[in-house]
């Protein structure tokens, strides 16, 4: 639950920064407050989906990806259209926000992997140590 | 720990004695260690029943509703259901790793991670299976030595 929580904040805060680099990039002055809330809601969704997709436990990790990514697009579909997004952002650019926030998402969850990865082998080497 | 054998030619079985001051995590690794060694489990083999000593088993996975047990070098088919083989020999180190497969630890040689929340385990005789990152704390419990996971 508390790395759930982690994991939300932390790509609310990616697609903050993402979105900033947008509008900079559109010479927008500011961003409001309210976005930061919708992109926070957006975040758990996303994150309660994709919970749902790998609970599944799909065999081809490349269909679990594209599924995963499926969902994203169709939620910034509804949500964009909800929140009114596409007065001010292209879907096109809606959906390569997202695919990176993805990819980012993706990348520091390696990381974190990883890390549990290096506790793991370290268990089997203390506990095959124990038992020679 | 000190480990003493004793020949006894008037001893019909083999008798294990554990003398501990305080019945600890380890000492209760070692009874279902023990434990273990007489424990069976009925599978279908190429021509008859065949009974397999839990200890020889590196995972168990369930494709298409039929269980399968995997051994250093061979697979045989039980009867059994996925999880009542879980529920039967958790105490024995054996712990879930997705939602089909059940691994022994102690057939666990190294992890390393894959893409979206998968962890490859690669077992002591080389084969390799994937774990769930949902069922990664009970890895962690099982090794950590904890009996229920």
């Amino acid at each position: 639950m508390k790395k759930n929580i982690v994991n939300i904040l932390a790509t609310t805060g990616i697609s903050l920064l993402l979105l900033s680099v947008v509008a900079l990039f559109f010479h927008a002055s500011c961003i409001y407050l309210e976005t930061v809330f919708q992109a926070f809601c957006i975040n758990i969704i996303t994150h309660l989906g994709i919970m749902i997709i790998q609970k599944i436990e799909l065999k081809n990790t490349f269909t679990e990806m594209v599924l995963e990514i499926l969902f994203i697009v169709c939620e910034l579909l509804v949500f964009g259209r909800l929140f009114h997004w596409f007065a001010s952002l292209s879907f096109l650019l809606l959906v390569f926000m997202g695919v990176i926030i993805y990819i980012i998402s993706h990348f520091l969850n390696l990381l974190q992997m990883k890390q549990e990865a290096k506790e793991i082998n370290l268990l089997i080497k203390n506990r095959n140590k124990n038992q020679d | 720990m000190k480990i003493k054998t004793e020949e006894d030619l008037s001893c019909k079985e083999p008798e294990v004695i554990i003398r501990y001051s305080q019945k600890d995590k380890q000492i209760n690794r070692i009874i279902d260690f023990l434990q273990s060694f007489d424990m069976q489990i009925k599978c279908a083999g190429d021509n008859a029943e065949q009974m397999i000593n839990i200890l020889d088993i590196y995972y168990i996975e369930s494709v298409d509703k039929k269980t399968f047990v995997y051994l250093e070098n061979a697979v045989y088919r039980t009867d059994f259901r996925l999880y009542q083989l879980k529920n039967k020999l958790q105490t024995y180190g054996f712990v879930q790793i997705s939602k089909s497969c059940v691994l022994n630890i102690n057939a666990l040689d190294s992890i390393r991670p894959l893409f979206n929340s998968r962890m490859e385990a690669t077992l002591k005789n080389g084969e390799k299976v994937n774990i769930n990152r949902n069922y990664l704390n009970g890895v962690k419990n099982a090794l950590g030595g904890d009996k229920e996971v």
